[in-house]
């Protein structure tokens, strides 16, 4: 893997020859960040709604909506437990709406973190410049 | 005919092609250059992006820390204003360059870690060793190169600069394993197999010397045992190629590696099941990840997810929550049980049916249970095992309560609770008991009826006695199908054992040598057989662990050995220590001359136990027999019954480890029934063995037993078994068994005064003397009929002077010294030689003379403490006062 990458760069081995492949690595970072980096980081956000989903269980309330709570069959019981769940469902779902909610503002703010600084970095350069 | 290369070319290139391993259909293939260059190079590269990574950190750093000044500084207030954020400003170009480099070091971070794939598990069955003619032949490849953990990689390069440095040719498995041994899980293996790296490099040095010289290369030996070590990483689920997976690679592709690890102590399963046992280690850490981040989405309460359970009260009281302990880490993983919980699974997935696991108390059946509630909280069960909770129910506690009263009203209500639920699956523990338990209704005939109705399953356990003799025959039998636990065998034992030892080394504060693992299973299996693997050898490794953890310590690291073993095995088993582990080969060279410092003359007979001894003790003997089986023949008080007592010290290290039959009481036939029991009854003979299986077992006057007994002895000799009459199998393989008969005693004087030879006596016994009273297959069994001659004088005389020895070291205790001159001695020999009751009226001689004399001198108080008692030729005794003090 690692000796297929850019032997001309390396092979110089003095300090132009770093400092050249420094360069090219700064330039393939924004490449991987909103390439290969982004996708990694889409998955791990995405695994991790799964997993709350999974843990508080809110689709087998949605599917269990019509089956009785408890063991109970007779059909007062049957009423009382279609509205548990659904308060459940509503209230669970809730919840996961929330989570997902920060977990994607905190995924939102990840892809364009270095954005967000080659921006301010520009605009307070200008401070710099203009000294 | 004319031969057609183009064929053979291609064929050869069809086998030789290239070599690699199928996993689920993507073929992996060796794709790494080694060379100097490729090897200097990857080495800069790695270099330089650990460099990069460390300028990002480096650089974010730097930006912070010139920020923080400049805020402090300068700006302390107005960081809280909006305003100071939006304002072009030096202190913020630096805050936000800091970012950046941050976002670059988490990118070169995860760049390197990235360098590396993840083996991936297989899917479909395992993977598989092949071979390819090209790799355009290969529908999905990829290289494996990039599935080697950063260590194996060093590890291959640093082969390579060894077989360099040395200008050889190839890169071989030599010097691969040399290269391993400095892999830190390689020099675990070492350690715990108790070898010294030099005692391994010496030979490894002499032996590559000689290697062809040449340009060296990494050739096809080379690359075979990476993709035998990549097979190895990818059957045992491992992520990446460890260096202990090359290690076992290199050590399997070279026999002369086998040789040189064989020459320090370490044979092929010593070595395999130490690398075993670091695979399982890594295997149990990788799993106790897993699960844990799966026991996260198991529910531990009453409920199922979907709430559709009921509560139960009663059966909470009653039995255990096996899927709760296991979520909470409160049971052990089950090693190497598949084959068992596979048979498990199907079987309830084949249509519901209960099963009962049958295997003897201490085999397992609780780790496969056990196994199965960590498969539920894993969820990884067929879809009727899933999101349900497994019951162990306790039967005591339903039998038990009100004094036995309303025991079938409780059983009931439990399994109402069971079919009300729906979520429980019931796991009884040795359902056997259920049989025959209750008041009018039998209880195993209450669950027989409530399995009928199908609501339910239930997962049983019983022992194979209790399975034939209650199960089998009751209403409830049928219901179960039967799955076997058998006991493991020495090495998937030893396997099991590994699993456990992490804990006990954790708990008890030591390390555990591989052959004390070894021992804890061979010794157990050998001395204890109360209990049955694995948990007779846990049980020994936790009892050793235990007593040397609370040993004094002089250093940090304590060891648990070999010798620790044999110590709580012989304490445990009342066997002396000295004959486990002690080094044996003297003691067993210098037989003869132990065995006649107390039995005078016989020189046939012993020589002829010490070579039995010797054979059955360098193990070219027969597993599945006594140690020895011998027949003593000849008349009485000539030695035998001492031979006896004196092998049973020699070999046993004690006179009293032996097990002694008179076999006149043994006339009639009843008295088979005592010996092995019957109808549920211990007999006599089974259970001595079955207590002190390491014994010699003396039978005496084996003419005189019935029958049906020397039948019962043709079996122990042939097979080394019993059956007992509680249905136990009693191991006789470790008991040397010693039969003496005084059958043909008339014929044996007769001749040996004639001067016949004891040859020629001995084949006439054989062929028709004793043919009158014994069957010619019962004599054949034994590994040697043993003619004793009738005493001499001169044997008389030199046993006259052992008992007298006797006579003097129980006067000493008394405080008293004893003298007595050569020709007292040989006139006792004289009055107590008889030619037809050898050495018996010489003790009877030395009472009336010797003995009674000072008794009587002492009663009268003429001897008192330091005198000396002085024993004359005509049967008088003199007393020499002692010196005042």
């Amino acid at each position: 893997m690692l000796q297929s990458h850019h032997m001309q760069g390396a092979q110089g081995g003095n300090g132009a020859g770093l400092l050249w492949e420094l360069g090219g690595d700064i330039l393939r970072f924004p490449a991987w960040w909103y390439g290969k980096g982004l996708l990694r980081a889409a998955t791990y956000a995405m695994e991790f709604v799964q997993g709350y989903v999974r843990s508080i269980g809110v689709m087998t309330w949605a599917r269990n909506m019509f089956v009785p709570m408890f063991g109970r069959y007779d059909w007062q019981s049957r009423i009382i437990s279609v509205f548990m769940r659904l308060v459940n469902v509503v209230g669970r779902g809730f919840v996961t709406i929330i989570v997902a909610a920060i977990v994607l503002g905190i995924f939102a703010f990840y892809v364009a973190l270095p954005g967000i600084a080659v921006a301010f970095i520009l605009f307070h350069a200008t401070s710099i410049l203009s000294l | 005919m004319s031969l057609d290369l183009s064929l053979i070319q291609e064929s050869e290139a069809q086998t030789s092609g290239i070599p690699g391993v199928l996993i689920d259909g993507t073929f992996w293939y060796w794709d790494g250059v080694m060379n100097a260059d490729a090897i200097a190079y990857r080495k800069r590269m790695h270099g330089i992006a650990k460099m990069f990574r460390w300028i990002g950190v480096g650089a974010a750093l730097v930006s912070f820390i010139v920020f923080v000044i400049g805020v402090v500084t300068i700006h302390a207030t107005d960081v809280l204003d909006s305003d100071f954020w939006l304002t072009p400003h030096g202190d913020l170009f630096a805050f936000w360059l800091g970012v950046l480099s941050l976002c670059y070091a988490w990118y070169k971070t995860r760049v390197i870690a990235d360098a590396t794939v993840t083996i991936p598990k297989t899917r479909n069955g395992v993977p598989e060793k092949t071979s390819i003619p090209s790799l355009g032949a290969a529908s999905r490849k990829q290289g494996m190169f990039c599935a080697m953990a950063s260590d194996s990689v060093a590890l291959f390069e640093e082969a390579y600069a060894l077989a360099k440095k040395s200008n050889h040719a190839d890169v071989m498995a030599m010097h691969i394993f040399a290269a391993s041994t400095a892999d830190r899980d390689v020099r675990v293996l070492f350690a715990r197999l108790g070898i010294s790296l030099s005692s391994v490099i010496d030979p490894l040095r002499r032996k590559m010397a000689p290697l062809p010289t040449g340009e060296t290369s990494f050739g096809n030996t080379a690359i075979g045992i990476v993709r035998d070590a990549f097979f190895s990483a990818a059957t045992f689920g491992s992520e990446h190629v460890s260096g202990l997976e090359c290690f076992a690679a290199a050590y399997d592709a070279d026999p002369f590696l086998q040789e040189v690890m064989f020459a320090v102590g370490a044979d092929r399963d010593a070595t395999m099941n130490t690398i075993a046992w670091l695979r399982i280690q890594d295997a149990l850490r990788r799993r106790y990840q897993d699960f844990r981040k799966a026991a996260g989405f198991k529910p531990t309460g009453n409920m199922d997810r979907a709430y559709t359970a009921v509560a139960t009260p009663f059966l909470d009281n009653v039995t255990d929550d096996l899927t709760k302990n296991a979520v909470y880490g409160r049971s052990e993983f089950c090693v190497d049980r598949d084959m068992e919980m596979k048979a498990l699974l199907r079987s309830i997935e084949g249509g519901s049916q209960s099963v009962v696991l049958v295997g003897s108390p201490g085999v397992g059946k609780g780790a496969v249970i056990e196994g199965l509630a960590q498969l539920m909280v894993e969820e990884r069960v067929p879809n009727i095992l899933k999101d349900k909770r497994l019951l162990r129910m306790n039967v005591s506690h339903i039998v038990s309560a009100e004094g036995g009263n309303g025991a079938e009203e409780r059983f009931l209500y439990a399994l109402f609770e069971v079919a009300a639920s729906g979520n429980i699956i019931l796991v009884i523990e040795n359902i056997h008991e259920l049989v025959g338990v209750g008041g009018s209704i039998d209880l195993s005939s209450i669950l027989a009826g409530e399995l009928e109705k199908g609501y339910t399953f239930v997962i049983a356990t019983a022992t194979p006695g209790g399975y034939t003799e209650k199960l089998e025959r009751s209403s409830l039998g049928p219901k179960l199908q039967r799955i076997a636990i058998d006991e493991p065998d020495r090495n998937l034992a030893i396997r099991i054992l590994e699993s456990h030892i992490g804990g006990i080394e954790n708990t008890n504060n030591v390390v555990f040598t591989y052959h004390a693992v070894a021992a804890c299973v061979d010794l157990a299996a050998r001395y204890l057989h109360d209990i049955v693997l694995p948990t007779s050898a846990l049980s020994v490794a936790r009892e050793a662990a235990l007593d040397v953890g609370k040993k004094p310590r002089t250093q940090g690291l304590v060891w648990v050995t070999r010798e620790d073993i044999a110590a709580r095995v012989s304490e445990q088993s009342k066997v002396p220590v000295t004959s486990i582990s002690q080094d044996e080969s003297q003691k067993l060279l210098q037989l003869e001359s132990r065995l006649h410092e107390r039995v005078i003359g016989q020189e046939a007979a012993i020589s002829s136990v010490s070579s039995a001894l010797r054979r059955a003790r360098t193990e070219l003997r027969s597993g599945s027999r006594p140690i020895a089986n011998f027949l003593f023949l000849g008349p009485t008080g000539v030695g035998k019954t001492e031979l006896a007592k004196t092998t049973s010290e020699v070999y046993f290290g004690s006179e009293n480890a032996m097990v002694r039959f008179d076999m006149s009481e043994y006339q009639d036939q009843a008295s088979v029934a005592r010996l092995i029991g019957s109808n549920g009854q211990a007999g006599l003979l089974t259970e001595a063995i079955r207590k002190t299986p390491f014994t010699l077992l003396l039978l005496d006057e084996l003419e005189k037993a019935h029958p049906d007994i020397l039948n019962l002895f043709l079996q122990v000799m042939d097979d080394g078994r019993l059956t007992d009459g509680l249905g136990r199998m009693i191991d006789f393989t470790n008991v040397i068994l010693i039969a003496t008969s005084n059958a043909g005693t008339q014929y044996i004087q007769d001749e040996v005064q004639k001067g016949t030879n004891l040859a020629a006596v001995k084949s006439e016994l054989m062929e028709n003397q004793l043919r009158q009273v014994y069957r010619p297959e019962f004599l054949n069994r034994f590994d040697d009929v043993i003619v004793f001659s009738p005493l001499t004088q001169d044997d008389v005389a030199a046993i006259t002077y052992l008992m007298v020895a006797k006579i003097e070291e129980r006067l000493k205790a008394k405080g008293l010294n004893f003298q007595i001159d050569d020709d007292a001695v040989h006139e006792l020999s004289v009055q107590g030689y008889d030619p037809k009751f050898g050495a018996r009226p010489l003790r009877r001689v030395l009472q009336d003379k010797v003995e009674n004399l000072i008794a009587e001198r002492i009663l009268q108080g003429d001897v008192g403490r330091r005198d000396t008692v002085i024993y004359h030729k005509g049967g008088t005794i003199s007393v020499e006062k002692a010196a005042a003090l």
